[in-house]
């Protein structure tokens, strides 16, 4: 589904230190992780991206059970957010024309697969700069549902 | 339990495995063995010298799980881990696999294949491997 | 403690002689995890190396349970040793005196951060080579106990003095 413009804005690359969503999966016999992230961006107003910086707990769920929650506090307001849906990592390897619903891992790989072409992470404005950055590929959350809470 | 596929039980039976056990609060011991044979599509067996069975035993009584990594040589391209719950009869190890892993490296490294349509993962090994298991 | 040369000698990468190693790490409930590992070497004569390029259940692991296993792959030549320990995994952004086991992160970050660079995979067969290697940090074991792993003589110690 398309996301609401709103959603799309908050989502989107802008500054750095802007949102921190979370990305919820859980392995098959329902054990749950929150992975906290600050960058995020949207594609087709339907896909959204996070850079898989060795994500651990995410990888192994999303490797086994594919699916992921993105949470988000709406900035200005007590009401919170959730978007459901098909998750996937696209990884540095997968060949070009691996597919994803719409996404063809060629196409995410060159332009989010290193980040910190699109998001100046390594800026020392970032208030959660990295001291590396190792990015093994983007994480990707088809919106398929969305919770008002 | 995980059906292992034509590939994976050549390789299982032909190269044996490294074996992963742990006591209850998490010290690992490996041993060694360098054959094995399926007993069904979901259990493999070990021989296993006194002295093995000497070396596990006690995490095995207190924590059946073990993990399982192709051994000797050529078995970088067994590209699997299993997993799943052990235990001794006699001089045999059986264990009854749960959990199939790609090792691969590159993208599809720790992804669980057991949870895939059975074809697809027939489909899957098709196209990546050119070999059904170790040179014969 | 120290290895000895014919161990530094396996524990080395395949281009360089050495062999494909398994990693066995455990979770704190006892859930084994058994992977291989192309890119080792031995650090001050008693800690192991491993490039930490696409672990996850093993970093989830030492993450809780800080010990590990590691064996050769291939026991030839009588090597069947397994090499126990604590582990880690050293990575860039520790504090530049953190120390782990007596050795100092910056020190082998600085050696082996990069091991792409430092030994590039060049004899890796194409169809199991990684196709692109980004690396986290630097899986650290130090050995505090080796045993043979031979069905005849499994868990005796090995006295590396041989």
């Amino acid at each position: 589904m398309k996301l609401p413009h709103e959603i799309v804005s908050l989502l989107k690359i802008k500054g750095i230190n802007d949102t921190v969503v979370y990305l919820v999966t859980s392995s098959l016999n329902g054990n749950i992780n929150l992975l906290p992230s600050p960058y995020t961006d949207v594609y087709l107003d339907e896909y959204i991206l996070i850079p898989d910086l060795f994500a651990q707990k995410t990888k192994v769920n999303l490797n086994e059970n594919r699916i992921g929650i993105i949470s988000i506090v709406l900035p200005y307001s007590d009401k919170s957010i959730t978007i459901e849906g098909p998750g996937n990592i696209i990884q540095w390897g997968h060949p070009q024309k691996f597919r994803f619903y719409d996404l063809t891992a060629g196409d995410i790989l060159k332009q989010w697969g290193n980040w910190t072409e699109k998001e100046n992470i390594l800026d020392d404005e970032n208030q959660t700069k990295p001291e590396v950055f190792a990015q093994r590929g983007v994480i990707v959350i088809k919106a398929e549902h969305i919770n008002y809470n | 339990m995980a059906k292992l596929t034509p590939r994976q039980k050549n390789w299982l039976e032909g190269t044996g495995a490294h074996i992963g056990t742990a006591s209850k609060n998490g010290v690992p011991t490996v041993i060694v063995v360098d054959k094995a044979t399926m007993v069904d599509d979901s259990t493999v067996k070990f021989i296993l010298s006194p002295k093995q069975i000497q070396l596990v035993v006690k995490n095995l009584n207190e924590n059946p799980r073990a993990s399982l990594g192709p051994g000797g040589i050529g078995s970088i391209r067994a590209a699997y881990q299993f997993k799943g719950k052990s235990f001794i009869i006699g001089n045999e190890l059986f264990v009854e696999i749960e959990e199939i892993y790609s090792t691969k490296p590159g993208p599809e490294a720790g992804l669980r294949l057991d949870n895939l349509a059975y074809n697809d993962v027939l489909k899957f090994e098709a196209s990546r491997w050119a070999d059904d298991g170790p040179p014969r | 403690m120290k290895l000895n040369h014919a161990m530094k000698d396996a524990l080395k990468i395949v281009g360089k002689g050495g062999s494909v190693v398994h990693l066995t790490t455990c979770s704190l409930e006892g859930i084994p995890n058994t992977v291989g590992e192309r890119f080792i070497t031995v650090f001050n004569d008693e800690y192991i190396l491993i490039a930490d390029m696409f672990a996850q259940k093993t970093r989830v692991n030492l993450n809780e349970n800080p010990i590990g296993v590691i064996t050769l792959a291939h026991p030839v030549k009588g090597r069947t040793w397994s090499f126990k320990g604590p582990a880690t995994i050293l990575q860039e952004g520790l504090p530049s005196d953190y120390e782990f086991e007596g050795v100092k992160a910056s020190e082998i970050l600085k050696e082996w951060g990069n091991w792409a660079e430092k030994e590039p995979p060049s004899e890796v067969p194409p169809d199991i080579r990684p196709p692109v290697l980004v690396q986290r940090g630097v899986i650290t074991l130090k050995v505090t106990e080796i045993t043979d792993y031979s069905p005849e003589n499994a868990g005796n110690p090995i006295n590396t003095a041989i």
